[in-house]
């Protein structure tokens, strides 16, 4: 426990998030580049926590990713103004209306046209570039009851804290901290079932 | 497997790690053994997911490590764990390569993940075994603690199992009967590895030979295991059931016997002993079932070989090998091909037992096991675990040399003189009788051969540790309604008072309600009505409270039910507050401290722990106080005077009153002791420019 350093260990790099996203506020082009990449497989995590079943059958997070990230770099200048605005919070703002956008989009083409759209074409290599670690997660997260997949969603990709989630959810801060705890543990169960490669009886 | 409260506590700590991570302290998982007991293996494999998550992210920046470090060049990163990653490099002038392996950045300036980290190399260095990695060296570079080993091409075990590709039964044996060799060896040095498993085993690829790898969790550590990729995720499936239970002190050397065991089983079936993939139900066949015979899973295998994985396997570990010697020389046996020198084991007979009890099927056979157990059984070894305040000293048993604490030996049964001898102290001589097959444990604090001479003085203040943090105190009556409260573990400063709030569970239902109280000792601080309906939330500790709390107050916090309440006694709860490290935990630390201890070496402590503590103004007090009370004593008011300077207050009139003081006694004494301060490093400072 750092209780009798506590002073000394603030003094920790500053993390690597907060460095990029200074710079690129600073007009860093390379830094928002970086960043945006740093942020990728947050957000195809969020994605696949956020996605409907029904959603992800049309359409991969991957590709809502690429969407996403394409919708930040354009509108990262909104984003600079006041010191220090929470990055994360209107991050996941730009994806929560390019989701809806996207769902909108389906909504029409299904009134449209009976036959459902096909996956994406645009990027099965963004998929394979996913670093095999990120696949699991997501498909681990994909796999997760709805509930466990909103608070993974809110407390591990939106960086929100507890009291926040628990006003989100109206649940009490203690129920909040359980069903963290138990989606981790649904999420051990499953991630441990498909990679033990052992043949387990 | 784990009740409501047990998932509370774990949920709770997540929690408590997830907002230190963000408040970028460094976290260590071990510290959270105490307070969780047996779940803290849960909480431990959760926290691998949780890293996982964290990991896939927010990764970790490349480690901006210059290419030259210190007298190595990194090359590449090999892996990183939880607190150090492994680097290839080449020694500059050496120009051979190492496997070096450095503190996280983070931890660096933690002075317990520090410590640990020089255990484990001193773990590696303490052990020359052709089955053990070789420590070259360790040392700093620029404040980062490393330690360089050999690098070995090869493979892991685990890798070798999953590529079904392990070395034929009796090769296996050999080069596992040298892992049981070096394990009774670290043993012997009182290290017990506590994480063998396939992936910690190393095969070379140049000559097959087996090496013991990793000893990350060696010693007194038990902490976040690795994620590597291939390990199944926090699996408990080689930890044996004592550890899975938390019992910590009853970790030795038949800790490492199960796994290396559990490591065997695994090898030869192809599989792990405990087929279940749920972590609760796997920690349940861990402590309660009774693994598959491996003949049965493995027809082909001797017998011999399934009695050494069967025996290494108990749950009991008195039925288990009493040392890893005795382990190694039941491989060697059968990689020799002498399979009946295997040492007729009494739990092969308790197992083939319960086997046969869960089957139903009788076996008579079993009772011929029975002459060969009777010897084993009266001549098999104890194990006699030492330690002392400080550790460090000298083991002899009947004037034989056996290490130095914290140690753990294996020693046959009998009347035995224990000589524990370090410099500056004195000599403790005990006459021990152990019995066959016993655990005994010893621990001495040592009295000083000279209160004044400062070097022993400095260790032992140096051996004190201390740590503190917050955690969840809860009192539930028996199927009724819960309270559960934030309250600070050990001491807490000042200025962290308001981070600290009261929490009611969300299973409350008092219909009467009741008062919420602060107390210190029998003084009501702060009283209000407690309307359970309304304080569902957190709320900040009340005003009248903070401002009457003064550093070193007990606080007694809690909900008093009315007298006329229903089951009232059930939900009365009271939580302490201490507020500083200056009663309950000093009267504890005195009484671990030798006997005859000067009265300023306690003094010294109580102001180091204060400062420790980041309760810098507090500290000031009792050391001025205590420079006062013996202006004879030149350590008190060197102590009182490094709290002036760390309160820059070294002009203030009574800070003049030191020096005058310090300038009296002859420049030698004071040169004594800034030698003894300078071996023993600083005293923790909070404040900055340290």
């Amino acid at each position: 426990m750092p209780g009798a350093s506590s002073v000394e260990s603030r003094r920790v790099d500053v993390p690597e998030t907060q460095r990029l996203l200074r710079a690129a506020l600073d007009g860093g082009v390379a830094e928002l580049a970086a960043l945006l990449e740093r942020m990728r497989a947050r957000i195809v995590l969020w994605c696949a926590a956020r996605m409907s079943a029904d959603m992800r059958s049309k359409l991969e997070p991957e590709d809502l990713t690429q969407e996403i990230l394409l919708a930040v770099h354009r509108d990262f200048d909104k984003y600079r103004g006041p010191a220090d605005r929470p990055f994360f919070k209107w991050l996941f703002t730009v994806a929560d209306h390019k989701l809806k956008d996207v769902a909108d989009y389906y909504a029409a083409q299904k009134r449209q046209t009976p036959e459902p759209l096909q996956r994406s074409q645009a990027s099965p290599s963004q998929a394979a570039a996913m670093k095999e670690n990120i696949v699991r997660l997501r498909e681990a997260i994909e796999a997760l009851p709805e509930d466990y997949r909103t608070v993974v969603r809110l407390y591990k990709l939106e960086g929100r804290d507890v009291a926040e989630i628990a006003g989100l959810l109206g649940r009490t801060e203690n129920a909040v901290r359980l069903l963290y705890f138990r989606a981790l543990a649904a999420l051990r169960d499953t991630l441990g079932g498909s990679q033990a490669p052992m043949s387990r009886t | 497997m784990a009740d409501d409260r047990q998932s509370e506590d774990v949920a709770d700590a997540l929690a408590d790690v997830n907002g230190r991570r963000r408040r970028g302290e460094p976290v260590d998982p071990v510290g959270y053994r105490d307070r969780l007991g047996a779940s803290h293996a849960e909480f431990l494999s959760l926290l691998e997911v949780d890293a996982m998550l964290d990991q896939a992210v927010d990764p970790p920046p490349p480690e901006r490590l210059p290419r030259g470090f210190g007298p190595y060049e990194l090359l590449r990163e090999l892996g990183r764990g939880a607190m150090g990653v492994v680097y290839e490099a080449l020694h500059k002038t050496m120009r051979r390569k190492a496997a070096v392996k450095v503190l996280k950045s983070g931890f660096d300036a933690d002075p317990q993940a520090r410590d640990r980290f020089r255990r484990e190399a001193f773990a590696l260095a303490q052990v020359h075994h052709p089955h053990v990695v070789e420590v070259f060296e360790a040392g700093e570079v620029e404040g980062r603690p490393y330690y360089a080993m050999a690098l070995v091409e090869g493979r892991s075990l685990a890798s070798l199992i999953r590529a079904h590709d392990v070395p034929p039964v009796r090769d296996l044996c050999r080069e596992l009967a040298g892992v049981a060799d070096a394990l009774h060896a670290l043993h012997g040095a009182g290290i017990v590895h506590r994480d063998v498993k396939p992936s910690n085993l190393m095969v070379r690829s140049s000559d097959g030979r087996v090496l013991l790898s990793d000893f990350g969790l060696a010693h007194a550590s038990d902490g976040l295991a690795l994620t590597r990729s291939g390990d199944s995720i926090g699996t408990p499936l080689y930890m044996p059931p004592e550890q899975m239970k938390g019992k910590r002190d009853e970790l030795d050397a038949r800790s490492d016997v199960y796994s290396l065991g559990a490591t065997l089983y695994e090898a030869i079936a192809g599989r792990p002993a405990f087929g279940a993939t749920e972590y609760a139900a796997l920690v349940r066949e861990v402590i309660e079932k009774t693994p598959l015979p491996l003949r049965r899973v493995v027809p082909e295998c001797p017998a011999a070989v399934s009695a050494i994985a069967m025996r290494a396997l108990s749950k009991n570990r008195d039925d288990r090998h009493a040392t890893a010697a005795q382990l190694r020389d039941d491989l060697r046996h059968v990689a020799d091909g002498e399979d009946s020198q295997v040492t007729p084991p009494v739990s092969v007979l308790v197992h083939l037992r319960r086997w046969a009890a869960e089957r139903w099927i009788p076996v008579a056979a079993t009772v011929l096991a029975l002459a060969g157990a009777s010897w084993w059984w009266t001549h098999r070894e104890a194990t006699l675990v030492l330690d002392s305040l400080p550790s460090g000293a000298e083991v002899a048993v009947d004037g034989a040399t056996r290490g130095t604490t914290p140690l753990s030996i294996g020693i046959r049964p009998g009347s035995h003189q224990i000589t524990l001898r370090t410099d500056g102290f004195l000599d403790h001589v005990e006459t021990r009788d152990l019995v066959a097959g016993g655990m005994h444990e010893l621990r001495v604090p040592l009295a000083l051969r000279d209160p004044s001479d400062p070097v022993p003085r400095q260790r032992l203040l140096a051996s004190v540790g201390i740590r503190g943090g917050y955690e969840f105190a809860r009192n539930r009556a028996a199927g009724g309604p819960s309270l559960l409260m934030v309250v600070p573990r050990g001491d807490v400063r000042r200025e962290d008072l308001d981070t600290y709030a009261f929490e009611v569970g969300d299973r409350v239902d008092f219909p009467e309600g009741g008062t919420l109280e602060f107390r210190r000792g029998e003084t009501v601080l702060h009283r209000e009505p407690f309307d359970p309906p309304t304080m569902q939330v957190r709320a900040p500790l009340p005003e009248a409270v903070l401002s009457a709390l003064r550093v070193g107050d007990e606080v007694t916090w809690g909900w008093f039910a009315p007298a006329n309440a229903r089951g009232a006694k059930d939900v009365t709860a009271s939580f302490r507050l201490v507020l500083a490290r200056t009663t309950a935990d000093l009267l504890r630390l005195r009484q671990d401290l030798p006997a005859g201890a000067p009265s300023d070496l306690i003094g010294e402590l109580e102001v180091r722990l204060l400062r420790e503590r980041g309760l810098a103004t507090a500290a000031l007090a009792r050391a001025d106080a205590l420079a006062d009370a013996h202006p004879d004593l030149l350590p008190l008011q060197v102590v009182a005077r490094q709290c002036y300077e760390a309160l820059k207050l070294t002009g203030a009139e009574r800070a003049q009153r030191l020096e005058q003081r310090i300038a009296a006694f002859p420049a030698e004494s004071l040169a004594r002791l800034k030698v003894a301060s300078a071996a023993a490093g600083p005293v923790p400072s909070p404040t900055p420019g340290r």
